[in-house]
């Protein structure tokens, strides 16, 4: 574990200004591989990312390509193919000609094909919002309804369905809290299998990897060290990210586990003693509150649109994560061998996940709070910035003079 | 961590209880007919006195699940028979979603082809479920509770040159049904022409699935005049490309004084009805 104050102090300066000088050389050097726009384009492809499937059509992603095929024949990752179309000066292609010339067996595409079996049968056994919601809690597959999704999104409650920092969080989380009973390494090590389980079975997506790698090494800094540690390893693994995937620094994916993660390591901490009185939902409450403001640019910036119920239908439904990972778990491995068993995990998990989607359609129905219309403008995200880390420093300058007193 | 678990299990079982009460307090199943808000296209079901559901085609997408998903009992994943008017993507993209997602124990569709991936991919997982698929034709009689469906079209004879040799337009080979249940009576459309409904009708219903979306094509005054509706349906997207429903099927309707219920303006719509005394009523998800 790397300690701050194992680094002389000039020299912990030293290494972090040649590690930012790595990264900015990185970004600005970096030239993504593409296929040509605005021409007509034919291209033997292997998807090798999954394919997302829509209400009326399925969505490849090929480089900078996004291929927009009728919903039959489905394709899959793994499928090598023959693609002749039009692409528009966005690089997106329409109904293009699509011919499966063979399967490139992976161990991602097999992956695919066993996450699909879960999929099948957990929606065989449970209502679509619910079997969804347990599908993407655990093992980070997107069979959203559209008008779910929607919901899901206006709440800002989307995180817990998809593949992300939060999420890594909550698997890391689970077994951090069996300390008391496992003892701190032991709990350490299951945290740490848990959550690379968990980027297994959802392919090792480059989102997952790296949301995996902030998570990882924050958990652990956290654990075992102080913010400043949890600090310095954000930053150091933000910095591996971008030295490794320089492309992440313009997805949300990315910047919204970076946010996130740097919102609860900081003012999570802060707010853990406010809310520390609060019984139940204390804890909850300062991560759910700290992560929400510090997404909350990215998310304005990206979708442009965010509301401020967010944290309030957030901590009504985290508690309910637990237990639909934990049921839904049971649930996958039952489905799989003795289905009657699996019946009854199915109504297991459907409680929790029922009042998960109860709360969100509730929420869902205001208006109250939905700010809209802040799409792409950088300037109000850095102002947002500004404000948050400087109405963090009046209070903890305000807070050491109390103490001091 | 104690906490944590003594929450858990208080939340399983106060939710337990609670979906329990209200699973017990379902009382006697009214029968209805729902029609789920699907967008542009058709899907709809009849859910019988015992609890059965019959699934009328089901739509683009797959909205149709989510309609099945807020109808159906927890634990409940059969589908006891699936319709298919006629194989064009309105109608049957939802139904491999049903495939996928519920159990299907009988398939009704004419047997009449299309040459569509969608259809394709509908066969694949029809035979691929092991549901009885029958081809009705004109004349069959479907059971279902205490009511009655009736097949009035197509004949079996176009049936069996359509099997060969599809119509240009599938919508002439779309099946028309017609509910009989002591005093109450519906005709359920698909997409068949106004030319060919005329003939089919022989007795004024209650309750009229409108035609093809609204379209001129498959409704007029003659048609609207021998059915004399109280409450008519019209499955239609909003927004729709194609302009449905036609201004002249909407004036027809009015005319007769039917209470015209539309998806894209009321969402889902259950229609509910007394055998008894033929008495019809609805219920509409927003205005």
């Amino acid at each position: 574990m790397i300690r701050p104050v194992q680094f002389q102090k000039y020299g912990f300066l030293l290494f972090y200004l040649l590690l930012a000088l790595a990264v900015v050389l990185r970004i600005y050097t970096f030239r993504p591989r593409t296929l040509p726009i605005n021409t007509l384009l034919k291209f033997e492809a292997t998807i090798s990312s999954e394919v997302e499937s829509r209400p009326m059509s399925q969505k490849i992603k090929v480089l900078n390509l996004r291929i927009y095929a009728p919903n039959y024949p489905k394709y899959k990752l793994g499928d090598r193919l023959i693609i002749e179309g039009k692409v528009d000066g966005e690089g997106n292609v329409f109904s293009p000609e699509i011919t499966k010339i063979g399967e490139r067996a992976s161990i991602k595409a097999n992956l695919n094909d066993f996450r699909d079996t879960i999929l099948s049968r957990v929606s065989a056994l449970l209502p679509s919002r619910e079997a969804a919601l347990v599908v993407g809690a655990l093992i980070g597959v997107d069979r959203i309804p559209e008008d779910f999704k929607v919901q899901l999104i206006k709440t800002g409650t989307i995180h817990v369905v998809v593949v992300s920092g939060q999420n890594l969080m909550i698997v890391a989380g689970v077994f951090i809290s069996l300390s008391k009973y496992l003892g701190r390494r032991l709990s350490l090590f299951f945290s740490c299998l848990a959550v690379l389980c968990y980027a297994f079975f959802t392919g090792f997506e480059p989102p997952v990897v790296r949301a995996l790698i902030m998570v990882f090494t924050t958990t652990v800094a956290l654990y075992l060290g102080r913010t400043s540690g949890a600090l310095f390893s954000i930053f150091l693994s933000g910095s591996v990210i971008l030295l490794i995937w320089p492309d992440a620094l313009t997805t949300p994916s990315f910047l919204l586990t970076f946010a996130a993660t740097l919102g609860i390591v900081t003012l999570g901490q802060m707010l853990s003693g406010f809310f520390s009185k609060v019984p139940v939902v204390g804890e909850n409450a300062a991560v759910s509150l700290s992560a929400f403001i510090f997404t909350a640019p990215v998310i304005l910036y990206f979708f442009g649109s965010i509301s401020l119920l967010a944290p309030l239908v957030n901590i009504l439904v985290l508690e309910a994560v637990f237990p639909i990972m934990l049921f839904g778990f049971l649930l996958f491995v039952t489905s799989v061998i003795f289905t009657p068993v699996a019946q009854i995990f199915a109504f297991l998990t459907y409680l929790p996940a029922h009042y998960f989607s109860a709360v969100v359609d509730f929420f869902s129905k205001f208006d109250v709070g939905y700010i809209k219309g802040f799409a792409g403008n950088l300037y109000l995200t850095i102002f947002l910035y500004v404000l948050v880390f400087g109405l963090m420093l009046i209070w903890r300058g305000e807070r050491d003079v109390s103490r001091a007193k | 961590m104690q906490s944590k678990i003594f929450l858990t299990l208080s939340f399983i079982f106060i939710l337990g209880g609670f979906s329990l009460i209200r699973q017990s307090s379902g009382q006697k199943i009214e029968e209805k007919f729902v029609f789920c808000d699907i967008g542009q296209g058709d899907g709809f079901v009849y859910i019988t006195s015992g609890g059965s559901q019959i699934v009328f085609d089901s739509g683009p997408g797959v909205k149709i699940t989510n309609c099945l998903d807020r109808i159906m009992p927890f634990g409940d994943r059969k589908i006891e028979a699936m319709l298919l008017t006629h194989p064009q993507q309105d109608h049957m993209q939802g139904q491999i979603n049903v495939f996928e997602n519920f159990q299907v124990e009988r398939v009704f569709y004419t047997g009449v082809m299309a040459s569509s991936q969608v259809f394709n991919e509908w066969l694949r997982l029809a035979n691929a479920e092991k549901a009885q698929i029958v081809n009705l034709k004109r004349g069959d009689e479907v059971t279902a509770g205490a009511a009655t469906f009736e097949v009035l079209w197509p004949p079996e004879e176009d049936e069996k040159v359509w099997k060969e040799e599809p119509p240009d337009d599938l919508n002439e080979s779309s099946y028309v049904v017609r509910l009989d249940e002591g005093k109450f009576c519906a005709y359920l459309t698909g997409d068949v022409p106004k030319e060919i409904m005329a003939l089919l009708v022989t007795k004024p219903c209650q309750l009229l699935k409108v035609g093809h979306h609204g379209s001129k094509t498959a409704t007029d005054s003659f048609v609207v005049g021998k059915v004399l509706p109280k409450i008519a349906v019209i499955q239609v997207g909003a927004n729709n490309r194609f302009g449905h429903p036609n201004g002249e099927a909407l004036t027809a309707l009015s005319q007769v004084g039917a209470k015209i219920l539309r998806n894209d303006i009321n969402g889902d719509i259950e229609v509910l009805f007394n055998a008894e005394n033929g008495e019809i009523r609805y219920k509409t998800q927003k205005n």
